[in-house]
């Protein structure tokens, strides 16, 4: 669930920039040629896998994936992500160009915490629950930047808020147990830079 | 692994894309708005806006369509809000011809010919949004999303081109 165009406030809006701006050129400077691909081979990831929606009651969440972006990318994250959603919201009109920077942010964050998720507890805890864990978190950390994001804007979303929250536990879930299922896959090809 | 083929079947699959199509005849406003999937946007809300304030809004049906008299000088914009993220604008401009007012004169008995023009362009507008509607039913999301990876290969593969000339 993205943020739609004319949502936020102005305060939001500025807020939102000034944090990803230097995010995003720290990206791209520190971005060697050699992880362009990468970073490419995600955004597309989450530029197609967003269309997959999850039907909860009457209405329904997207798939992600930042779990698997965050590790992947780490701070690089927000440089895929960026590209995907500003796409998205000319293509598809998914989101928008004034959300997204607070989008980006959200999305962002919660693929870092993916990221550092993983790096802190891939030695410490059973890879089964560590991958759980990194599809899991990274959603409800997203859903909690997006609430965040709608409160500050106005008073009125705070059901939109409570509703984007509650909306994404179920999203988390599955997208903690198709995690699983991934590690396993990646762990048997033993995908070359993961070391799982 | 058949855990996750299962959630990555086409079944799974909603489009994201909200359009909508408008047209404003004879101060009768038609707005029939569908996702990308071709699924109406059932009763989603919509507002007019006329200089950047909301002069109606009102609701879609089961088939994502609202067909009623309103009061609104054009040029103005429809906004549909289908909700999560979905949204979609339409701009309906100003009419060429006025609507006359008083339309009968009680010395003429037939109807006069800019009344018969109205009518005609109104049911033609209203064919030419539902026929608007279709075609734009049938241009697939999978096209977009193509468009949308070339795009990513573009911009990645010129950034790539670049930073490896760099380097070098």
């Amino acid at each position: 669930m993205h943020i739609s165009e004319g949502v936020l406030s102005a305060g939001v809006i500025a807020t939102s920039s000034i944090v990803l701006a230097p995010l995003i050129i720290n990206s791209i400077r520190k971005l060697h040629s050699d992880d362009v691909s990468k970073v490419a081979l995600l955004s597309a990831l989450f530029f197609v896998i967003s269309t997959i929606h999850l039907p909860i009651g009457v209405t329904s969440v997207h798939f992600m994936m930042l779990g698997v972006i965050g590790i992947m990318l780490g701070w690089h994250s927000f440089t895929a992500l960026l590209i995907a959603l500003l796409l998205q919201a000319m293509l598809i009109g998914f989101g928008g160009i004034s959300s997204l920077s607070a989008n980006t942010l959200n999305t962002g964050i919660g693929a870092l915490t993916g990221f550092y998720l993983f790096k802190l507890l891939k030695d410490k805890l059973p890879t089964v629950v560590v991958s759980f864990l990194v599809g899991f978190v990274p959603i409800l950390v997203a859903s909690v930047g997006i609430a965040v994001a709608l409160l500050f804007s106005s008073d009125d979303f705070v059901i939109v808020a409570q509703t984007a929250l509650i909306a994404h536990l179920p999203l988390a879930l599955v997208e903690g147990i198709m995690m699983v299922f991934l590690f396993k896959t990646l762990q048997k090809y033993q995908i070359k830079g993961l070391k799982l | 692994m058949k855990f996750l083929i299962l959630f990555l079947l086409p079944i799974f699959i909603y489009a994201h894309s909200l359009s909508v199509t408008s047209s404003y005849e004879s101060e009768e406003l038609f707005i029939e708005s569908f996702y990308g999937n071709g699924n109406p946007c059932k009763g989603c809300s919509f507002g007019v806006k006329k200089e950047n304030q909301e002069v109606f809004k009102g609701t879609l049906d089961n088939e994502g369509v609202f067909e009623q008299v309103v009061k609104i000088k054009a040029p103005f914009t429809v906004h549909i809000d289908g909700g999560m993220g979905h949204w979609a604008d339409v701009e309906i401009e100003g009419n060429e011809i006025e609507i006359e007012s008083n339309t009968t004169n009680s010395t003429m008995q037939s109807i006069d010919e800019t009344k018969i023009r109205q009518i005609i362009r109104s049911e033609l507008n209203k064919q030419n949004s539902k026929i608007e509607s279709l075609i734009e039913k049938n241009k697939s999301i999978t096209e977009k999303m193509l468009i949308g990876l070339g795009y990513i290969l573009g911009i990645f593969g010129l950034w790539q081109l670049f930073s490896r000339k760099k380097e070098k």
